[in-house]
């Protein structure tokens, strides 16, 4: 089952930042990424102006790779700052999952109780 | 709709937006790569060519020194309208030896066509941008014209001031200058352009 599309919307600078953790990828890599990991097919009209806010806010940086065939590619990595937010994210994550699938589990269990 | 005329509309959506050009020939480099790769259909990846615009504005805002103002686009088209008018009239005004009387009508129909080139230029850039019919842009256009040069050389009314030939002249010349001065060049690198430019401060 792949991720609901809001969660993905919602989290996708974080996971986008996620897969660049692994190295170097231009735009269509990072959406192939994203698809493979369950999180569903990231359209290139949100992952192209969201590698330009992240590169505004200096979390990723570019590079262009001239192909053997084919247009240039424009390749992104993260920058000191980006991994720096990456690891924020992740330890704010670790702290938050647990809280909701707590949350979620109680939640479900009452409902049940009530339904029974 | 085909690569090319897509990434045209988007190159075309990206200038309303005042987007540097070399920040565009960035973008439709990277979007060509994507769907050489991709094989998919524009429209299909990406959207409306003016949604991604939009997108990529709010990702990466245009500094405001850069974005044209109504009123500049105004000036602009005042100025490209007004100058001809003033350089026949100047001339006319050496060779007959008599000056140019402006009156009421003359500065009315002037005034007729700032206020109608204002509008006209809002409906030329959102035609431009895909929205909009462009009989709407031709109509404003032209009737705001046509409009300021009936009533100036219609309407009948005092004689405000009068001015010599080389005086017209010289406003002829100040109404190219500040046309060519408000006119920004900033043409496209070519293709591929992108890979060759240096790469950006790392953070």
């Amino acid at each position: 089952m792949g991720s609901p599309r809001p969660w993905v919307s919602a989290m996708l600078d974080v996971l986008v930042l996620g897969v660049l953790r692994s190295g170097a990828m231009h735009g269509y890599a990072i959406s192939r990424q994203l698809a493979d990991a369950g999180f569903g097919q990231v359209k290139g009209g949100t992952l192209y102006p969201l590698l330009a806010r992240l590169e505004q806010d200096e979390l990723v940086t570019h590079r262009w790779q001239q192909g053997d065939s084919g247009p240039p590619r424009k390749s992104y990595e993260l920058t000191a700052a980006g991994r720096s937010h990456l690891a924020t994210a992740a330890a704010q994550w670790e702290a938050h999952a647990p809280r909701v699938s707590r949350l979620l589990e109680v939640d479900v269990h009452a409902g049940m109780g009530q339904e029974g | 709709m085909h690569t090319g005329e897509y990434l045209e509309q988007l190159v075309v959506s990206l200038r309303v937006r005042d987007v540097p050009a070399d920040r565009i020939r960035e973008i439709i480099d990277e979007l060509e790569g994507h769907l050489a790769e991709a094989g998919e259909d524009p429209r299909e990846a990406f959207g409306e060519p003016a949604a991604l615009a939009d997108s990529y504005v709010q990702a990466h805002p245009v500094p405001r020194a850069r974005t044209l103002r109504g009123t500049t686009q105004a000036a602009i088209a005042a100025g490209a309208f007004l100058a001809p008018v003033l350089l026949g009239a100047g001339i006319d005004a050496l060779v007959s030896g008599e000056p140019v009387a402006i009156g009421l009508g003359h500065v009315l129909g002037v005034a007729v066509v700032l206020a109608a080139f204002v509008p006209a230029f809002r409906l030329l850039w959102a035609f431009l941008d895909g929205r909009g019919s462009r009989w709407s842009v031709v109509a404003v256009f032209v009737g705001g014209a046509v409009g300021g040069l009936v009533m100036a050389l219609w309407l009948t009314g005092p004689v405000l001031v009068e001015v010599p030939g080389w005086g017209v002249l010289t406003a002829a010349v100040a109404a190219v200058a500040t046309v060519a001065g408000l006119v920004r060049s900033d043409p496209l690198p070519p293709p591929g352009a992108s890979a060759t430019s240096p790469p950006p401060a790392s953070g």
